[in-house]
């Protein structure tokens, strides 16, 4: 930090409140992860690329972990209420990508 | 300047605290100035905004009012645009995480913007005026700051625009045929309040041959036919900044605000079949909001907004001139008292 920035009431935040995270199981070994794109434009194919740097990275940590790719190309199509409950039958951890 | 007062200018581009303007330097006591009467309050929780989470206290949003050069008095109108932003109806993180140039834009109203001497007049929407320009730049660095919304960063933003170092305007309601925008939305005319709103880039749209109602509001309409807007995908919220040539046309022909607005719902239409080849449309699945493009015949008319209390019509600008700002934008806008310390 600049020895002039010291003297200053900082105006970034001091204090966080990131939205409350899924619970994060403690290994992924021998489990099946989800990798969703729910970018708001699909067809773009930023969503797939995101995801597949989160399996490269993922794959790294946990080799005997297998990945899929779970089909959900829209934002709104059904509540989270109930599609995130049938996800958690189905997969250890879901990786989504979002945005537009 | 001294060179000591130019060290610290340079100390805030180097900690990234600075929209690329020089700023002034947020020093405890031009922040304990700015505070005045909110200083019991400094600590107090504002708001907490996405996307990065970061708690906006009254303190924080003092030291970026300072960085943008506003004066004291002009903190609660700041302090009030940042709660209106940070209403979940307003949809923060989508504006400020869009690939799209949409960034929050801030219209002042009633008697507040007189006694901060805002511009409602000539040259509304461009420089010259310390509370239009300071106001909306301190909006706008609170979202760099404590938002999180830095380009390249979390603010994703492909193009950006040049709303995104101020966007701040009031009303010219002393020749504005109608009750003032706030009066809409629920609120007295005596009161004042802030209004935020998702924008891209005015888009100014001249009409001065033909003064009658019917001849201004169509050349408005055709001009806001813009299939890859936002505006015609999601069909929200959609700004007029009519200039007081136009309103008081359109007024003294007895034409009301809702008229107005029913007279742009009716005309500002495209049909489905084209809508559906343009834009945002054209995923391989179709989100809940498009489906009625979708779904209607292709020569169906599909109004830009969804409803005619989507156009959301403000009067502002110089006497001379017969314009029209189109602003485009995403989301709904929001209006909120401006709170007192």
């Amino acid at each position: 930090m600049s020895g002039n920035a010291d003297r200053f009431v900082s105006p970034v935040a001091d204090t966080f409140k990131p939205g409350q995270a899924a619970a994060r199981p403690e290994s992924l070994e021998r489990s099946r992860v989800g990798l969703v794109d729910c970018m708001l434009n699909p067809s773009g194919n930023w969503g797939q690329g995101i995801l597949d740097g989160a399996e490269s990275a993922l794959h790294e940590h946990w080799p005997t972990a297998t990945f899929e790719r779970v089909p959900r190309p829209q934002v709104v199509a059904e509540p989270a209420e109930t599609w995130a409950p049938a996800m958690a039958k189905q997969y250890a951890a879901l990786v989504i990508a979002a945005g537009d | 300047m001294n060179d000591s007062a130019l060290a610290e200018i340079e100390a805030c581009y180097e900690m990234g605290w600075t929209d690329g303007l020089p700023v002034v330097p947020p020093t405890p006591e031009r922040v304990e100035a700015m505070l005045g009467g909110w200083a019991p309050r400094r600590g107090e929780e504002v708001a907490t905004l996405l996307p990065s989470g970061g708690v906006a206290t009254v303190e924080k949003i003092a030291a970026n009012a300072v960085m943008a050069g506003c004066l004291p008095a002009y903190l609660p109108v700041v302090v009030g645009a940042v709660q209106a932003v940070a209403r979940p109806e307003f949809g923060l993180e989508a504006v400020l995480t869009t690939v799209h140039s949409c960034s929050p834009m801030l219209l002042v109203g009633g008697p507040v913007a007189e006694a901060l001497e805002m511009n409602a007049d000539t040259g509304v929407l461009g420089p010259g005026n310390r509370a239009n320009a300071t106001i909306g730049r301190a909006l706008l660095l609170v979202m760099r700051n404590l938002a999180g919304a830095v380009p390249g960063g979390l603010d994703p933003a492909t193009l950006g625009q040049p709303g995104k170092y101020s966007f701040c305007y009031a009303e010219n309601t002393a020749i504005s045929p109608w009750e003032p925008f706030q009066v809409e939305k629920g609120f007295r005319a005596e009161e004042s309040t802030v209004t935020v709103y998702g924008a891209d880039a005015p888009l100014c749209i001249a009409e001065m041959g033909r003064p009658d109602p019917e001849s201004i509001l169509m050349t408005v309409v055709e001009s806001s036919l813009a299939p890859g807007s936002y505006n015609a995908f999601f069909r929200e919220d959609l700004f007029l900044v009519m200039s007081p040539n136009h309103a008081e046309v359109i007024g003294a022909a007895g034409w009301s605000r809702a008229d107005v607005q029913r007279f742009f719902f009716e005309q500002a239409r495209l049909p489905a079949g084209q809508l559906r080849r343009r834009g945002l449309h054209g995923f391989a699945e179709v989100p809940d909001y498009a489906r009625v493009v979708v779904e209607a015949d292709a020569d169906e008319m599909i109004p830009i907004v969804a409803s005619p209390e989507r156009l959301c019509l403000t009067v502002a600008g110089g006497p001379y001139g017969g314009y029209t700002a189109i602003v485009f934008g995403m989301g709904s806008s929001v209006t909120l008292p401006v709170p007192t310390a």
